[in-house]
């Protein structure tokens, strides 16, 4: 039993690692930034499930979540777009509900920094 | 080095098996472990989607008539149902696995089944579970109730104190109904939590750790 434990945790540990190596992005802060509010965002493991998803993405470089504003916000790669109806689809198999979208104008940090303010 | 120092904790709980009941987004893995005066189970596995997992687990009892009782199944976990509203999330989510049971020297097929329904806002958290157990010539029936309660409000790259009680029953135990407060944290995608129980053995501690990875 001990060794089926054993090649249990090596194999998902070796996924994990896959993962973090397909998902090792040069962050670009030229792309467009694109601002969720998702229902049933409550919790820490939720916020992780959806960072998590979204991280997951080709078209994303940063993913930030705040749990006091229900708010994803996204930095997207230079040239790269994230469909409205394809983040729909995404937030929904995550589990939750997509309230609002939004493309604001500032940079990624600076809602970051707005939305971190707001919630103290 | 995160991920294998979360298992290496696990472990380090002495923990004899595993068992999994959580569901997460698509492609997310999780650990449950829990570390009891009357059981002990871990869970390990991956959600294929956002609405069910697969893993593996076990139970491991150590009270009752004298002889332990432990299972190790594979598991699939269904959220049968989520509300999301703007400030809250309730879940019923159901799971059954089948795997291998021994009870006082005898080995044959085990079964289980769960059912959790939960509620919870940043402030508030409500659960319900009930998890059944079945090896060869035994069964275990554990009932958990546990309310928590957020002592201030903390965002997901902070350490998120909660405070929770927790009232528990495990037919056959002997020990009645076990309960006592516990101190949850929480950090992004790791959750710990200790335990002071009380039963009609006395004062016990328990632990608890939960990650998705």
């Amino acid at each position: 039993m001990k060794k089926l434990f054993a090649l249990i945790i090596t194999s998902l540990c070796l996924i994990c690692q896959a993962d973090e190596k397909t998902n090792t992005n040069t962050p670009s802060q030229t792309g467009a930034v694109v601002q969720l509010t998702v229902d049933g965002l409550v919790c820490n493991f939720c916020a992780t499930n959806i960072s998590k998803t979204f991280s997951k993405l080709p078209e994303v470089s940063e993913v930030y979540v705040n749990l006091a504003a229900k708010a994803v916000l996204l930095q997207l790669k230079e040239g790269k777009k994230l469909p409205e109806d394809q983040t729909k689809q995404i937030v929904t198999e995550a589990g939750f509900n997509l309230r609002g979208i939004s493309y604001p104008k500032d940079s990624f940090n600076s809602i970051k920094e707005n939305l971190k303010k707001s919630a103290k | 080095m995160k991920k294998y120092l979360k298992l290496l904790f696990v472990l380090f709980l002495g923990i004899k098996s595993l068992h999994a009941q959580m569901v997460s987004a698509p492609g997310i893995n999780f650990l449950k472990a829990e570390y009891g005066h009357t059981f002990s189970y871990t869970e390990i596995g991956r959600s294929f989607t956002g609405f069910r997992s697969v893993g593996f687990g076990g139970y491991s009892f150590n009270t009752g008539e004298g002889k332990s009782i432990e299972a190790e199944v594979a598991i699939v976990n269904q959220l049968l149902k989520r509300w999301n509203t703007e400030d809250s999330q309730a879940n019923i989510v159901i799971g059954g696995g089948v795997g291998r049971g021994r009870t006082g020297g005898r080995e044959g097929w085990a079964g289980t089944a769960s059912v959790l329904a939960d509620w919870e806002n940043r402030r508030w958290h409500i659960m319900l579970q009930e998890q059944a157990v079945f090896v060869p010539s035994a069964s275990r029936l554990v009932s958990t109730l546990m309310g928590g309660w957020a002592p201030y409000l903390a965002e997901y790259d902070e350490w998120a104190p909660w405070i929770y009680y927790t009232v528990q029953h495990e037919n056959g135990a002997g020990v009645g109904f076990v309960h006592g407060p516990s101190l949850v944290l929480m950090h992004q995608d790791l959750l710990l939590e200790l335990r002071v129980m009380h039963s009609s053995h006395g004062y016990h501690a328990e632990a608890g750790i939960r990650s998705l990875f």
